[in-house]
């Protein structure tokens, strides 16, 4: 008892544990009680001379670093908003993160994409981990622990000027280490424009041909992420911009869990993993944990964009995880899909796959034959 | 200097560590950081064969097994959906749960009422244990522990087969034992069709006759749940379809813990329990802890379906509850009530009421006099 510090801490501690035994609506609500540890730091756009011009512009080509801090330390909380000019500007700015110094990032994707909004368009939605508010105002509280640094840039791959780019992130400091096992975010951007069909000569999605094809060790299925380490994936976010008439969504998700041949973890239909069913024929919903916020209609040129958090049960992996879903039965479809997953894990984690450049990434349609599209001349 | 140490590891790990090893809505966001030790395990109805044929058929009069699993683990999701050609299929589909070997099921109630669809009707609603997505999607979050087994049943209990039954049901298998004190999951399904009100020569609600009444000791207030051992109370769905006019609910909520002969627990009133004010207006809404998603006008015929999760406390009990309402002031209402009540307790629990016998269960409206309604 030497150390007054540590014996506070111990004290702190005595006198928590209880509260955080105990059941409550979220951490968030039933912690309040709780005496903080940390200190609340806030990085932000705003005007340092006192005046209004509290954004950032970002010139094409130039990247703009929000946030470099040092650890140990929480980001807790991450509001953008971004008025540009540009069309598809929340497809050609890239999000980055880098933790511990690392040189290659554990967060890459479009802006938009990382906040759920994956065709390119606003929409307004509320899930608990990311939320777009009135207007056009991107929010994360995905926690974003870090040891030694937190890194957070956007590089403007557009050819316009962002004139306004604003930014308010919350961070915990923290005056002791993390715990040694502490997991760190990530989130990857994935997408297949278009995603190629094993045939183009379906009449409808229901068709025998179709229906009987198997399909059981996800060969040719989207990816929505690979990773190798210890950690857990929690959800993702995907839009869809269909290339083909009828419903986009017969595919199946299938999760190979610790380098599975084939998956531990099976579906039933798109939908259905996006807790909806029967083609979200009810129209949008956004929910805290799943949703359809946009639900587009079931023809060739129709946009669509559903998430999903498994905060109720994380899918653990010890050694690797990879997460996929069909596209169409069997992947008997060729739309387009965008995708951004999210997991936490310790660090290092595997390569990504090269970010698709900025023309690229932009939805398009694709002259992929089939129901409502016509095969190039 | 290294006892304090030990001390402070084991403080600092204990909290984790039970947070874990059950899922609940409990830091939901905060858990994310820490490494979990279950497997996730998913048991569902796809095509076995690869094709697209993910749906399972259930006959008339058969009971279709959804999970048999053994454990220790833990369900914390449940998604179902259904393609039924007959009317009113969620009142007649029964879903059972047992855990550890049970001889009575923990949780029995007709399938939609069981996801707050007591009406037999679907519609769209979230809260934070139950939701209904689009369209026609249930889903429950409510985590559900088991040591030894985990069973959960289908009966169909209609004329007619299930075309299609979806199933996608998440639960964590864990390496280690439960904790000792881990308490069930339990759901019981209840009604009164009618409710038999002590009158029907009433001609408001306001009625001197009615207002005057007094009901200290909940004689006559519909039963939410009775349970017998040590757990918690937390939530109820209720559905009302409405044999008579006016505000169905002038009832007050009374809560029995422990054998009370008086309530300890009162209300003020039906939508008062539901966290509402005043008839809910005109406005159906859905929150996370509570909601009125179906609000129906104040006359005969009407229907609303309401909800109430205590998840910011739920009320606990040592020995026994008994979660009762009243069906108008004092009981002087004669609708219809269905509900399934929602608790945590330690094994055995206390038998259910036998569950009503398919026909009964559909809603009807019945001649019980008063306004709006003219008796036989």
């Amino acid at each position: 008892m030497t150390n007054p510090n540590i014996r506070n801490l111990a004290l702190a501690i005595l006198l928590v544990a209880p509260m955080a035994l105990g059941q409550s609506l979220s951490g968030w609500l039933g912690d309040l009680p709780q005496a903080k540890a940390y200190s609340l730091k806030h990085i932000s756009s705003w005007d340092r001379t006192g005046a209004n011009a509290d954004s950032r512009p970002i010139e094409p080509g130039q990247t703009l670093t929000l946030l470099d801090e040092q650890g140990p330390g929480e980001i807790s909380h991450v509001w953008i908003t971004i008025s540009s000019p540009e069309n598809y500007h929340l497809k050609k700015p890239v999000l980055r993160m880098y933790w511990d110094g690392e040189s290659e990032p554990s967060v890459e994707a479009p802006i938009g994409d990382f906040f759920g909004l994956g065709n390119g368009d606003y929409f307004l939605y509320q899930s608990l981990p990311l939320a777009v508010g009135s207007t056009k105002a991107l929010n994360s509280f995905f926690p974003m622990p870090f040891s030694k640094s937190a890194r957070i840039t956007v590089a403007n791959e557009g050819r316009q000027k962002v004139e306004d780019f604003y930014y308010n992130i919350d961070m915990r400091v923290y005056a002791v280490p993390l715990p040694p096992d502490t997991f760190y975010f990530h989130a990857q951007y994935r997408q297949c424009t278009p995603c190629q069909g094993w045939t183009s000569d379906w009449q409808s999605n229901g068709g025998e041909k179709v229906d009987k094809k198997p399909n059981l060790n996800g060969a040719g299925n989207y990816v929505f992420l690979e990773a190798t380490g210890r950690g857990h994936f929690v959800g993702v976010t995907q839009s869809i911009f269909q290339n083909q008439d009828d419903w986009w969504g017969e595919g199946d998700d299938m999760i190979f869990v610790d380098g599975e041949k084939l998956p531990s973890i099976n579906g039933t239909g798109s939908e259905d993993y996006y807790l909806g069913a029967w083609g979200f024929a009810g129209g949008p919903v956004s929910y805290l944990l799943f949703g359809n916020p946009v639900s587009g209609g079931y023809v060739a040129g129709a946009r669509s964009s559903v998430y999903r958090f498994h905060l109720d049960s994380p899918i653990p992996f010890t050694k690797s995880i990879r997460v996929t879903i069909e596209h169409g039965h069997a992947n008997h479809r060729s739309d387009n899909f965008f995708s951004v997953a999210y997991w936490y894990q310790a660090e290092p984690h595997a390569k990504f796959p090269a970010l698709p450049p900025a023309d690229s990434r932009t939805p398009r349609i694709y002259p992929v034959g089939g129901p409502g599209n016509a095969e190039k001349q | 200097m290294r006892k304090l140490g030990i001390l402070i590891a084991i403080l600092a790990l204990a909290a984790p560590a039970l947070a874990q090893n059950l899922s609940s809505l409990s830091g939901l966001m905060a858990s994310l950081t820490e490494p979990h030790d279950y497997v996730l395990k998913r048991i569902s109805s796809w095509d076995r064969s690869g094709g697209n044929a993910d749906s399972r058929k259930i006959g008339p009069g058969e009971t279709f097994t959804v999970l048999e699993e053994s454990g220790p683990g833990a369900i914390t999701h449940i998604w179902i959906t259904i393609a039924s050609p007959e009317n009113a299929h969620l009142k007649k589909l029964v879903l059972r749960m047992y855990w550890d070997g049970e001889s009575t099921p923990s949780v029995e109630a007709p399938i939609g009422d069981f996801f707050g669809l007591g009406l037999g009707d679907y519609f769209t609603y979230e809260s934070f244990p139950l939701a209904v997505g689009s369209t026609k999607a249930l889903n429950s979050f409510f985590p559900m522990p088991f040591r030894k087994e985990a069973k959960i049943t289908v009966t169909n209990e209609g004329k007619l087969p299930v075309g299609n039954f979806y199933f996608n049901i998440d639960y964590r298998a864990f390496k280690t034992p439960l904790p000792a004190d881990t308490c069930y999951f339990h759901a019981q399904y209840r009604q009164a069709a009618p409710n038999k009100g002590w009158t029907n020569q009433w001609e408001y609600n306001g009625d001197p006759l009615v207002n005057g009444r007094p009901n200290l000791t909940g004689e006559g207030n519909y039963v939410w749940m009775e349970a017998k051992g040590r757990g918690h109370y937390v939530g109820v769905t209720m559905s009302v379809f409405q044999n008579q006019n006016g505000w169905w609910g002038e009832g007050d909520d009374m809560f029995f813990i422990d054998g009370e002969q008086l309530p300890s627990i009162s209300g003020t009133g039906s939508e008062d329990y539901f966290l509402g004010a005043w008839d809910f207006g005109d406005q159906a809404f859905s929150y996370g802890l509570f909601g009125a998603p179906v609000k129906g006008a104040e006359v005969a015929g009407s229907r609303s379906s309401v909800y109430h999760f205590h998840l910011d406390s739920p009320i606990p009990f040592t020995k026994s509850i008994r979660a009762t309402i009243e069906h108008g002031h004092a009981n002087h209402r004669s609708d219809n009530y269905f509900s399934v009540a929602y608790w945590y307790q330690t094994e055995p629990h206390a038998a259910f009421p036998p569950l009503p016998p398919v026909d009964q269960r559909l809603p009807k409206l019945y001649p019980v006099g008063g306004p709006g309604n003219s008796e036989k």
